[in-house]
């Protein structure tokens, strides 16, 4: 469960209308955490895991390290509103099917349908997090991360409020 | 496809899955009804309840307070305060011990007296020190001070104070409260230490906590209320509340029964213990739960998120209400505008057997000179009421006449320049049409007569080429001078010479 704000959408709202370069300043200022965690969760794909998913042929998505790198993004907008109405404010994402299942591959326990391949997963290597949040990518780059990049974001998230609203009190 | 994310900072902002979220807050009844029986088993149903009311009861009489001094302070246009009033009265009850149960009730009294926060928060502090050194009410004193602000000081003097009568005579509020806090100050603090002080600033946490869990409560209640309310909530809490009870007296009866069958009396013990930890886990594995969830949104409780939905609800509505008169108003002009397509093709009907209209046009058909079929064709625009048509007509009547303006004024410039090639020649200077760059160095010194041609002229021809939009500049340049002030002697000398030679006499007439 991410953090959350109150009126964070709404400020970005005010920020791109009323105050665009600060909206910009903030943008490029969340940017800057969440580059380097991408960069580091792109640099732990290194070539494909098992040696016969880069081939082509088959149903299963072939893993392209190029692509998944690609895949390996981020997001300074707002997100659409999830199952549950919460809106992201901001998103690490991993985005390729073959990004996907490496980061994901072995949450689920050996013994759980559909049944799960141990050996494809362990043959990746561990998961990194705790819960839901264990991953070989983006979720170990966050892990790596100690939670920074969150302070950061929300830290800025709030800078602008203030700046903002002392804006809007001068004018 | 594909998509692994981490969200990084959240909002609730409602969705449009209410369906799914009854479902969720249907589940978390059922869940909430399957712990609660486990846990009732092992409490008292009544005494959970009764505390239940009691917490319940204790926010709600908070809140009400609450809002009646926030009432009170808009009232008396102070609405800005209310926060730091919150502020101030809790910081109070803190150091003092003082429920703010009381404390508000008695700074709304002061605060309706004076109209003013600031009077009313140092009065509050007074009469807090007064009630701990008296032993009186705080109630009774804030109303006692709120009535010497309004000029009565009788039941001041009821205080016990031991203030003078010459000081209360006086009726001077600033000499009155002067003494008073040269009695009574530093008592409430004073009676905040120690063990009485100490047990009260626990009785008034006890208190904070109720109401803290009462609000909780209330919120839970809501959630779990769904649709039908608090008055739903109550009814499946007394409901729930009875079923429980049976179920109590179910348990004890097994235990009982277990007791008296002999060598069993172990398993009863078992019973017991199992039921207490499943329940106390159970509760306690909920409780983290619910924490860890409302941990991620400390800004946002549930209440706040209904009202959230409730206002996107409504937002929905008003748009489809919007969108409603907006088909209403686009269908209107759909229809408007194939009326006046319509007329204007009954408009085009009409003008093809408009008699008038046929003989101008063989009018123009017939007409040979410019002019006139300028006139026909405005004669036609007018009737057609055809601003297009006039407007261009305009335009060529008014390129027309500036190339004219053009014509006359270059055949001005012609004989402005013959009349000045006439003016040389008489003083016998060389043609203008001739190079006289040879001369250019010599200074102009004659004046020569331009006849009736003036700058206006050459404005009059820069004005109709503008018009015309000639691209072509015509200049008139003038180079050199025409002689000096030495060769006009010269040429006088040689004139009076030749008149000489030929026998003509100098005389007055001949020499001007």
């Amino acid at each position: 469960m991410p953090a959350t704000v109150k009126g964070g959408v709404e400020l970005r709202k005010a920020l791109r209308n009323f105050a665009p370069e600060l909206g910009k300043e903030t943008q490029k200022e969340i940017t800057g955490v969440l580059k380097p965690v991408v960069k580091e969760a792109r640099g732990f794909v290194t070539g494909s895991p098992l040696s016969n998913w880069a081939r082509e042929g088959g149903k299963f998505p072939v893993f392209n390290a190029s692509i998944v790198k690609r895949g390996i993004g981020y997001k300074t907008t707002p997100s659409k509103p999830n199952r549950r109405g919460f809106r992201a404010l901001a998103q690490i994402r991993n985005r390729s099917a073959a990004g996907a299942i490496y980061e994901t591959a072995g949450r689920r326990a050996p013994s759980t349908k559909p049944s799960a391949r141990p050996n494809f997963a362990q043959s990746m290597g561990p998961l990194t997090g705790t819960g839901k949040e264990r991953g070989r990518l983006i979720y170990k780059a966050w892990e790596n991360d100690q939670g920074n990049a969150t302070k950061a974001v929300l830290k800025a998230i709030d800078n602008a409020g203030k700046t903002f609203n002392r804006m809007v009190g001068n004018r | 496809m594909a998509n692994v994310v981490i969200d990084i900072a959240a909002e609730y902002t409602g969705n449009k899955a209410f369906k799914q979220a009854e479902t969720a807050s249907q589940k978390l009844e059922k869940s909430v009804g399957r712990v609660a029986k486990q846990l009732l088993a092992v409490f008292s149903a009544t005494k959970l309840i009764s505390f239940g009311k009691n917490a319940a009861k204790a926010f709600a009489a908070d809140e009400k307070a609450a809002r009646s001094l926030a009432l009170a302070l808009a009232n008396t246009g102070n609405a800005f305060a209310a926060i730091e009033v919150e502020k101030f009265i809790g910081d109070l009850q803190r150091a003092t011990g003082v429920l703010d149960d009381n404390l508000r009730p008695a700074f709304r009294t002061l605060l309706t007296a004076t109209g003013n926060v600031k009077k009313s928060q140092d009065g509050l502090a007074l009469a807090l020190d007064i009630a701990a050194g008296t032993g009186r009410d705080l109630g009774a004193v804030s109303l006692a001070l709120a009535k010497a602000y309004g000029g009565q000081t009788t039941a001041l003097s009821r205080l016990g104070a031991g203030l003078s009568k010459a000081t209360l005579a006086s009726g001077d509020l600033d000499l009155i409260t002067a003494e008073l806090t040269a009695k009574f100050s530093g008592q409430a603090l004073a009676a905040a230490e120690g063990y009485a002080g100490s047990m009260a600033k626990l009785a008034v946490a006890s208190e904070n906590a109720k109401e803290i869990i009462g609000k909780d409560l209330l919120d839970a209640m809501q959630l779990i209320a769904g649709e039908d309310g608090i008055g739903g909530a109550t009814t499946a809490m007394e409901g729930f509340a009875t079923e429980v009870g049976n179920a109590i007296y179910g348990v004890g009866v097994l235990i009982d029964k277990l007791k008296s069958i002999p060598g069993a009396g172990f398993i009863g013990d078992f019973l017991k213990a199992g039921i207490r930890f499943s329940g106390l886990g159970a509760l306690s594995a909920l409780g983290a739960d619910r924490k860890a969830t409302n941990a991620g949104t400390p800004a946002q409780s549930p209440g706040q998120r209904m009202a959230i939905d409730k206002a996107a609800k409504d937002a929905i509505k008003l748009q489809k209400q919007q969108n409603e008169l907006k088909k209403i108003d686009n269908a209107n002009t759909t229809r408007k505008l194939v009326l006046t397509a319509d007329q204007q093709a009954l408009e085009e009907l009409k003008k093809k057997f408009d008699v008038e209209r046929i003989g101008l046009f063989a009018a123009l058909n017939n007409a040979t000179d410019e002019e006139t079929q300028m006139r026909l064709k405005s004669l036609i625009a007018i009737k057609d009421n055809d601003t297009a048509l006039a407007g261009k007509i305009k335009a060529e009547d008014e390129a027309a006449e500036a190339a004219r303006r053009f014509t006359n004024a270059l055949l001005g410039q012609a004989a402005m320049i013959a009349d000045m090639e006439a003016a040389r020649s008489a003083i016998g200077l060389k043609s203008l049409t001739q190079n006289a760059s040879n001369n250019a160095s010599k200074a102009a010194d004659v004046s020569m007569n331009i006849g009736n041609y003036s700058m206006g002229d050459i404005a009059d021809v820069e004005a109709a080429r503008s018009r015309i939009g000639a691209a072509s500049m015509v200049n008139v340049v003038v180079q050199g001078s025409v002689t000096t002030e030495r060769d006009l002697v010269n040429a006088i000398t040689q004139g009076i010479y030749n008149n000489q030679a030929s026998g003509i006499p100098i005389n007055y007439s001949t020499a001007y």
